[in-house]
């Protein structure tokens, strides 16, 4: 007996395989659209392939960190010494996106060199897959461990924050500032970091008394009962860290708990967070890797390019560390003879690291380590009537 | 202590709010509306746009605006999804899974909306929305923001209650919620009814929204979503449909965070919690307060 299959079936089937085929097409096709990396007496060219957190809670930062990308790589074309492509692909704030969006890149061999700007936790998941699948991984932000010790093909274009925060500290205490309250995010490797070791540890070395410490996950929806005990105790400031819009939730709810001292913080703080609470913000201490008081003369030609190419908006910290990253990879590229090929950006990376001079928005130069990491000097400063102030250096 | 007391209780309201819309949609139509979470967050974000264009607005006219805008949205999503698909499913079981599908799409396309409008930032509510000020009372000390949010989340609870109960719209919609098509037989409108019960699930959550922004400061895209899941164990803990089920799951688990949070610590607050839930529904799966059940013998 014969059986018919049920329209309906047929029908739902096309639905479903229709746009699975087309993925699977689309992906083909952009793999291929990527033309194989030159060089010649003419022009570098090649794609470069960027991983940034452009959505979900750390999107705040990975918003700016791709128009500093996108400005570097505009400027660099735009001197007729390159011919690069920028490939953006969205992390989404988290781990699994971040290695499959790895994957891709890694799968498409005419791409030489990628970069990976955002939180420490995709970080840490796509280092070993680029390690272990042989391209060079240039990372900002990334501050945590497990990043660049996977190997000879991870490097780091941002200091880590954990040097950042003895500056802090003794600012901090140079201000009168004698004890302090911590709340931080437990379930961020960087952060984690930070509110455990580095921040006690650097508040200890001033004379600070940290009396209270509480930590909590990202996903934490309240901050009133930590608000109250710290607003009991009556420290002269709070250490805030959390991740995204989190911080401004921390900060109000300080507030409210009738707490009126002194917010510190580090890089999260930075960007977009503090502005959405207008003057509750006023008086915040933070320390980033970049300010757009900067004195140093690609730091400024940097801010003025920005200015002119986002409608006289100042940059922060996070646009300025990708666009560093890109000169970093810039350098590179012009150091290599012969094909643009995974190893020999590797070799370059290297060299760049070892001896090279680049300048860039956080440093002129920056200050780059043989141990493929950063070691930039921050600065510190207050917000104040919406926008941050420099205060150090 | 009697801070922290205050603090509970008004998180617990929040909570209440929030839940009390889902646990309506799921006990009544059977949607486990995962999309709950960004309506939460949208009738926040409509405030959010109004106040840019048309400047500041007081309190209670913000929290229309949400009432409005995520009411609607949620029947939007109920006209365009949620119905269609439990008219073509072929049994309750197959129309649970498939709305839950739906909304999990819905509220991907509502955060992507959300995140483009804000350009993937935090924003804040203008701060004249409301102006919180501190109330203190000797040794208590709380905030205006903490008093109103008690204060409606009571009011709304009390309005619902007694709507469900002492209405005919209300025992119309308790009855599709029992048996949709004796309801119909009845005369009971069952479409109707489910559009108006998503307009006040959705309604519900969007005035929880406000208030939570107001008392936050800050808010993003995927600000509903750390309250799915708290909402999911508020109404599995107080029974699924029960409005003062959830009321009172609301402020177990408010209490519970708040106790775990400040004496191990907050890294074990979600944990803790989750699991007082587990073992209530081990000895309780119905619920703290379940819905009562008839069985003809």
């Amino acid at each position: 007996m014969k059986h018919r299959v049920p329209s309906r079936l047929v029908r739902w089937a096309v639905i479903g395989v229709t746009p699975v085929l087309t993925a699977a097409m689309l992906a083909g096709c952009s793999s291929s659209d990527s033309e194989a990396p030159t060089s010649s007496d003419a022009k570098i060219s090649f794609t470069l392939p960027v991983i940034f957190d452009l959505t979900g809670p750390l999107g705040v930062y990975g918003q700016s960190d791709l128009l500093g990308a996108q400005l570097a790589v505009d400027l660099a074309n735009k001197s007729g010494e390159f011919d690069i492509t920028l490939e953006v692909h969205d992390s989404a704030s988290d781990p699994n996106t971040a290695l499959s969006e790895a994957n891709e890149i890694i799968r498409n061999r005419n791409l030489p060199v990628m970069m990976f700007g955002g939180g420490s936790q995709q970080a840490v998941a796509i280092a070993p897959l680029a390690q272990s699948s042989g391209i060079p991984l240039v990372a900002v932000q990334s501050y945590s461990a497990g990043v660049i010790d996977q190997g000879d093909f991870v490097f780091r274009a941002s200091t880590p924050q954990e040097f950042f925060y003895p500056a802090l500290a003794e600012y901090a205490a140079s201000q009168g500032i004698k004890t302090n309250a911590l709340i931080y995010q437990n379930d961020s490797p960087t952060i984690k970091d930070i509110g455990d070791r580095v921040w006690p540890a650097s508040a200890k070395e001033v004379g600070i008394e940290v009396v209270k410490t509480f930590s909590a996950p990202g996903s934490q929806t309240d901050f009133s009962s930590f608000a109250s005990e710290i607003a009991a105790a009556n420290p002269d400031s709070v250490f805030v860290s959390f991740g995204g819009a989190i911080n401004a939730n921390v900060i109000q709810a300080l507030h409210a708990a009738g707490w009126q001292g002194t917010v510190l913080g580090g890089p999260p703080l930075a960007g977009n967070v503090l502005p959405p609470l207008g003057a509750e913000a006023d008086g915040t201490i933070y320390t980033e890797t970049f300010s757009p008081a900067t004195t140093t003369e690609s730091g400024k030609a940097f801010v003025e390019a920005f200015k002119a190419a986002n409608d006289g908006k100042l940059p922060d910290s996070f646009a300025a560390e990708t666009y560093d990253g890109v000169q970093v990879i810039l350098a590179a590229a012009k150091l290599i003879e012969g094909d643009l090929t995974r190893e020999s950006f590797k070799e370059a990376l290297q060299k760049v690291y070892s001896e090279g001079k680049v300048s860039g928005a956080t440093g002129d130069p920056l200050v780059l380590i043989p141990e493929r990491d950063s070691r930039t000097p921050g600065v510190i400063q207050v917000f104040r009537d919406g926008r941050p102030h420099l205060v150090s250096p | 202590m009697i801070n922290q007391l205050v603090n509970a209780l008004s998180v617990g309201a929040i909570y209440s709010l929030f839940a009390m819309g889902l646990t309506l949609s799921w006990g009544v139509l059977k949607v486990l509306n995962l999309a709950h979470g960004s309506i939460f967050m949208l009738g926040t974000l409509a405030v959010y746009l109004f106040t840019e264009g048309f400047g500041s607005v007081p309190l209670p006219v913000a929290l229309l605006i949400a009432f409005v805008a995520a009411g609607l949205l949620a029947v939007l999503l109920e006209v365009l999804a949620y119905a269609p698909i439990r008219r073509r499913a072929s049994g309750v079981v197959d129309a649970e899974l498939a709305t839950l599908l739906a909304s999990v799409g819905a509220s991907g396309a509502i955060v992507g909306f959300a995140e483009m409008v804000t350009h993937h930032v935090p924003v804040g509510l203008p701060r004249d929305v409301f102006e919180i000020r501190p109330i203190v009372l000797g040794g208590l000390r709380l905030t205006n923001i903490q008093i109103v949010i008690l204060v409606t989340s009571l009011a709304m609870v009390l309005l619902l209650a007694w709507f469900v109960r002492a209405t005919r719209v209300g025992r119309a919609i308790r009855a599709v919620a029992e048996d949709p098509y004796m309801a119909s037989l009845a005369g009971a409108s069952p479409v109707r009814l489910a559009t108006f019960t998503m307009f006040v699930s959705g309604a519900m959550a969007g005035v929880a929204g406000v208030l939570l922004a107001v008392r936050a400061g800050a808010f993003g895209a995927t600000f509903g979503e750390p309250f799915l899941l708290k909402a999911f164990a508020v109404i599995i803990l107080g029974g699924v449909g029960n409005i003062w089920g959830a009321v009172l799951g609301a402020f177990v688990l408010a209490f519970a965070e708040t106790i775990v949070g400040l004496t191990l610590g907050g890294t074990y607050t979600d944990a803790v919690a989750f699991a007082l839930i587990l073992v209530l529904l081990l000895l309780r799966p119905q619920g703290l307060l379940p819905k009562p059940r008839w069985q003809r013998v």
